[in-house]
């Protein structure tokens, strides 16, 4: 799915998140997002992804406008794309049942053996039966991930999936982004540190106070 | 027994009025952005706050044979009691409902949006995440209202074998100097306020 944003600006509480922002990706791009905290980098994932609806300007969808899309349209448009937050949430229910969420909402039937797939590939079948809010922060990522990709999005929205967990999950999570990577996937990819993904030649969008800067001056 | 088994039933119908109106606008005023949501707020706490006897005195009002609702011909009657005690808990319900739902709410939203959740189904997920929440609201509403003597009085008029329950029973009878039934429905009440507390505190065991 082509994704464009054209002139996006989000307000919160009269400050700006996001500032005139114009941006294009391409189905199967990579791109890495950096800028220091509070230059509206999560702010803009959750415009991409539909949780929140811009001020000003517009984003585009295969070339329709998010403003035009049905409610229907925009779930539908939403079931293309996942996102993993920075601090993802887990539901009430065992990590199995976390991993299916998406299959069930999309009416998919009969996953249990994508889910042990998945759980095998992440390194969490020991923990299938286990009530997910029980899990440690690593390994809620990594379910987070699980869950995100299991749906096999056309966009993955990943913010700092590396913050916050041990190393062993990092390798774990990079491995998994260069693999939705080489599918075909587009990931869009907020991060502190690129120079592990430059391997992939991601394309870099760097920004400070809600604007885009040139990469160049992120540099500390 | 049939005093208990009218206590139970008119402050259960009671609680689950309250339930409907209170929970609703408990996730209403906990997931939505809205102009005036800090007055609601204030409004809600208030209303808590109120004593019971002044709803009861408002019912009362409301009920009266020349009063708004007069026609109804509901005063002293289990509906009148049903409503009071309804009234009483709403508040009650749709705070903590409120608070219940305000730190987590909106992200248990975001999160089944991003998953791909329709409006039905993440619907079911915010209840299903908040259940242990909402039924310890209902607990405590149900053990507010069905310890209420006051305000139970001035709109049930306390009617032998019609809307006589456990705690007007106690105080007629302690003023007539029966202290034997008076104890004896004062257990059962506090055998029932056991119970509801029992049952708050294995929710919370339960909830991780």
């Amino acid at each position: 799915m082509k994704i464009r944003i054209e002139g996006v600006s989000k307000l919160f509480s009269g400050k700006a998140a996001l500032s005139g922002i114009d941006l294009e990706f391409e189905p199967g791009s990579f791109t890495v997002l950096l800028g220091p905290n509070g230059a509206g980098k999560t702010t803009l994932l959750r415009v991409m992804d539909l949780i929140l609806r811009p001020d000003a300007g517009e984003v585009y969808y295969d070339g329709r406008p998010a403003r035009a899309l049905k409610r229907s349209e925009v779930i539908a448009t939403r079931r293309r794309m996942t996102f993993v937050e920075q601090n993802p949430i887990v539901f009430s229910g065992s990590v199995e049942w976390n991993v299916a969420y998406g299959l069930r909402a999309r009416g998919i039937k009969g996953y249990m053996e994508r889910v042990r797939e998945i759980l095998k590939l992440v390194g969490l079948t020991h923990l299938a039966k286990t009530q997910a809010q029980f899990l440690s922060g690593g390994e809620t990522q990594r379910l987070a991930i699980a869950r995100a990709l299991i749906v096999e999005p056309e966009v993955f929205l990943l913010d700092e999936p590396g913050s916050n967990i041990d190393a062993q999950s990092v390798s774990m999570v990079s491995s998994f982004i260069k693999k939705a990577i080489s599918s075909g996937t587009s990931v869009i990819l907020v991060t502190h540190f690129p120079e592990e993904y430059l391997p992939l030649n991601p394309a870099t969008v760097a920004m400070r106070d809600g604007r885009i800067i040139d990469p160049a001056d992120t540099a500390p | 027994m049939k005093i208990i088994v009218l206590s139970l039933w008119v402050s259960g119908a009671g609680t689950t009025f309250a339930s409907i109106f209170g929970i609703a606008l408990g996730a209403v005023v906990a997931l939505t952005d809205f102009r005036g949501k800090k007055v609601v707020l204030a409004f809600l706490n208030t209303w808590m706050a109120l004593p019971a006897v002044v709803i009861g005195l408002l019912v009362y009002l409301l009920l009266k044979r020349n009063g708004p609702m007069g026609a109804l011909g509901l005063l002293y009657s289990p509906g009148a009691m049903m409503m009071a005690q309804a009234i009483l808990a709403t508040p009650i319900l749709a705070v903590l409902t409120t608070s219940a739902l305000q730190e987590k709410g909106r992200r248990i939203i975001d999160t089944a949006h991003s998953l791909g959740a329709g409006w039905i189904m993440t619907c079911m997920t915010v209840v299903r995440e908040a259940r242990f929440a909402v039924i310890t609201a209902v607990l405590t509403g149900f053990s507010r209202v069905i310890g209420e003597t006051g305000m139970t009085m001035m709109v049930g008029g306390n009617i032998k074998g019609l809307t006589r329950v456990m705690t007007t029973t106690i105080a007629l009878e302690t003023m007539k100097g029966n202290f034997e039934i008076g104890i004896t429905l004062g257990i059962v009440l506090i055998i029932v306020a056991l119970i509801i507390n029992l049952a708050i505190q294995l929710i919370r065991r339960v909830q991780p």
